[in-house]
């Protein structure tokens, strides 16, 4: 077995500039593929972190600020929960408008920020510059709220601590009202990238799981601020900041409500917002959406399978011809055709293994510098799944090629056809 | 001892271009022995070598290496016997071409079944005994003809294979080289191994103890 390994071995060296060639060409053909299974998945992208939401029954909701639910401003999820039938506080998940200012500014939503409640922000991290997103956060005890910002001015930096302030409206027992102030410390734990997107609503634009998202950049530009800042839903709630909902919101129902109670929620839905969107249809819309940009990608993604599949007997059928001769003269001094095949095999093994280490390290290396920073780029199990069925199919043909070549004729008639 | 009997040998068989190359032939050579195969271009004296070597079938007959009929063995145990019973010289050398020397004859050595320890030193005797030692690690395309059948003799011999096949083994030499060749080949003949040398050259042919004449095919006697 060693001595195999050392004619593979001997193989590999013997037709060098054949070899790098081969590898180069197999490099890319697994470099594309990585990128074809990419661009597939990349599809999926913004459907599988709400999969859970989007699959149950329910609505889609773009809920203004000022959305009052049975009289009241929604500052939980538990706040729609109690008014919808067949929905559970778990079962509602949305983000919120908090009520943040700078200290001695009277604008009560000066700051731009946002909270999240858990499941909006565990399933969706987004691109930081430096820092932990929300789900990150470990839970420090200290009075500070964590806080992940994106800043336009770049003055920010980790770990600052800002001083804001909450402005409560109170009344009195004589219905006199009042503002009260009370101190805010943020600590800041995260910085958002320019180009990261974020869980915010923007308008049923599609109709689709692209309008869950936006990118910050966007965001701070339309609306003309130059911070944003995010929180968890339940930091703001135990600092006992007011918020009200704002954006997003998901509010699923059990499935195994009545339709008279469906209707009833639809009129509470309606009384709550006019822009909403029933999960559905909202999942069928997302379902087309990712069907269709597939059809587009498929026939580029089948002319690379044909591709791949092509180079790898075109491959191995010309190492095989090259070494054909020299396995006819293992032959002769006691080697079985099928150790000759298992040489063929080990050799196939070491080229692939090769060629994917030259393609994965080229592709981290215009990944680190910023070649494709437009082009999607995802690692998945699926790649590694596909590039094992690669390694497998060459080494499937590798080790059927000598045996078709060598099938029909004698060691004999290989030494004197060549 | 080698025994054939009856065989036949017949190349694309079932097509038009059908030819039988070997017919009938029967055979019987000692252990021991030096024999010279003769005959004209195309008589079928590399066919019948190439059986002899186990790297070419047959179509009828029975071939025996030491009373084992090697129809019914194993491809596993051919390759054995290939291995360690036959040493062949091809007429064109067969050798790898861009193997050194040594790597060339360390190769029956690589596969044989029982590993041996000093496969170096058994391949550096080898190449002695041939005079090839000094040039041990010069890749092989390099050297001149003679010293490629050199090499090719070297390898055959390294396993210490009681039969020695050559095809021609000095069709491509001047007749100096071909002497010392020939030299070569006699000396392991007096080391008791049996020796089977396929030529069209008389000279050749008078200097082995027995000559086999083939002629269309057959045995002429
Ligand atoms: N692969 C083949 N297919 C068809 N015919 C073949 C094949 N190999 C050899 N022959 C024919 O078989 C006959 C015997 O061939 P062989 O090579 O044994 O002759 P030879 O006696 O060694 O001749 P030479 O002295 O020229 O080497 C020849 O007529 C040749 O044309
Ligand atoms: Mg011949």
């Amino acid at each position: 077995m060693k001595n195999i390994c050392k004619l593979s071995l001997k193989m590999l060296k013997r037709n060098k500039l054949l070899n790098i060639y081969i590898i180069i060409q197999m490099a890319i053909v697994f470099a594309m593929t990585i990128f074809m299974v990419s661009s597939l998945t990349s599809r999926y992208h913004y459907y599988l972190p709400f999969k859970k939401f989007i699959e149950s029954d329910g609505y889609f909701c773009n809920l203004t600020s000022a959305t009052t639910v049975l009289g009241k401003y929604v500052q939980c999820s538990s706040d729609i929960s109690e008014a919808v039938y067949g929905a559970e506080e778990s079962n509602v998940q949305a983000s919120y408008r908090v009520n943040l200012s700078n200290i001695h500014e009277d604008n009560m939503y000066a700051l731009f920020s946002y909270s999240y409640d858990e499941e909006i922000y565990n399933n969706w991290i987004p691109d930081m510059q430096e820092g932990n997103w929300l789900s990150d956060i470990k839970n420090s005890g200290s009075e500070e709220i964590p806080v992940v910002v994106y800043d336009t001015t770049h003055s920010m930096k980790l770990g600052d601590v800002l001083e804001k302030q909450s402005i409560d409206y109170i009344e009195d027992d004589q219905g006199n009202g009042k503002n009260e102030v009370k101190k805010i410390k943020l600590r800041i734990d995260g910085i958002l990238s320019d180009d990261a997107e974020i869980v915010h609503y923007n308008e049923l634009e599609y109709g689709d799981c692209r309008d869950i998202f936006s990118t910050v950049k966007d965001i701070t530009e339309r609306e003309g601020y130059e911070t944003l800042y995010l929180f968890r839903s339940q930091d703001i709630h135990s600092a006992d900041i007011f918020c009200m909902s704002s954006g997003i919101a998901f509010i699923n129902t059990n499935c195994n409500i009545s339709d008279e109670l469906k209707n009833e929620n639809q009129t509470i839905i309606i009384g709550i917002t006019e822009d909403f969107m029933e999960l559905k249809d909202f999942q069928k819309n997302s379902q087309k959406y990712i069907t269709d940009e597939i059809k587009k990608i498929m026939p580029i993604f089948l002319c690379i399978l044909l591709l791949t599949i092509i180079i790898t007997i075109s491959v191995n059928a010309i190492t095989t011809y090259k070494e054909v001769t020299n396995y006819a003269l293992y032959y002769i001094c006691g080697l079985t055709w099928k150790m000759a095949m298992l040489i063929s095999l080990i050799h196939a093994a070491f080229q692939t293994l090769l060629a994917l280490f030259t393609a994965v390290i080229s592709m981290l290396v215009c990944y680190f510098i910023n070649i494709f920073s437009n082009t999607v780029l995802e690692f998945h199990p699926l790649q590694i799944l596909v590039c094992l069925a690669m390694i497998i199919m060459n080494m499937i043909f590798a080790f059927i090629m000598p045996y078709i070549i060598i099938r029909n004729s004698t060691p004999r008639e290989i030494l004197t056809s060549n | 001892m080698i025994k054939l009997s009856d065989i036949r040998k017949i190349y694309n068989k079932g097509k038009s271009n059908e030819f039988e190359a070997l017919k009938e032939v029967s055979l019987t050579i000692n252990d021991g022995e030096m024999t010279a195969v003769i005959g004209k271009s195309g008589a079928g004296k590399s066919t019948l070598l190439h059986i002899l070597a186990c790297i070419d079938s047959y179509e009828d007959g029975e071939y025996y290496i030491d009373d084992m009929l090697v129809k019914n063995l194993s491809e596993k145990k051919l390759a054995e016997i290939r291995n360690s019973k036959i040493g062949m010289v091809m007429q064109d050398y067969a050798l790898v071409d861009d193997f050194s020397c040594i790597e060339n004859v360390l190769l029956p050595l690589d596969f044989a079944k029982n590993k041996k320890a000093n496969k170096t030193e058994l391949a550096m005797n080898a190449l002695k005994s041939v005079g090839m030692d000094g040039m041990a690690k010069k890749p092989v395309n390099k050297l001149s003809g003679g010293q490629k059948q050199r090499v090719a003799i070297a390898r055959a011999v390294v396993n210490e294979p009681s039969i020695i096949l050559a095809d021609e083994p000095t069709g491509a030499l001047d007749s100096k080289t071909s002497a010392e060749i020939m030299g070569l080949f006699h000396k392991l003949n007096e080391n008791g191994k049996t020796i089977i040398i396929v030529t069209h050259d008389m000279e050749i042919a008078n200097q082995c103890g027995r000559i086999i004449e083939i002629f269309d095919g057959k045995i002429k006697f």
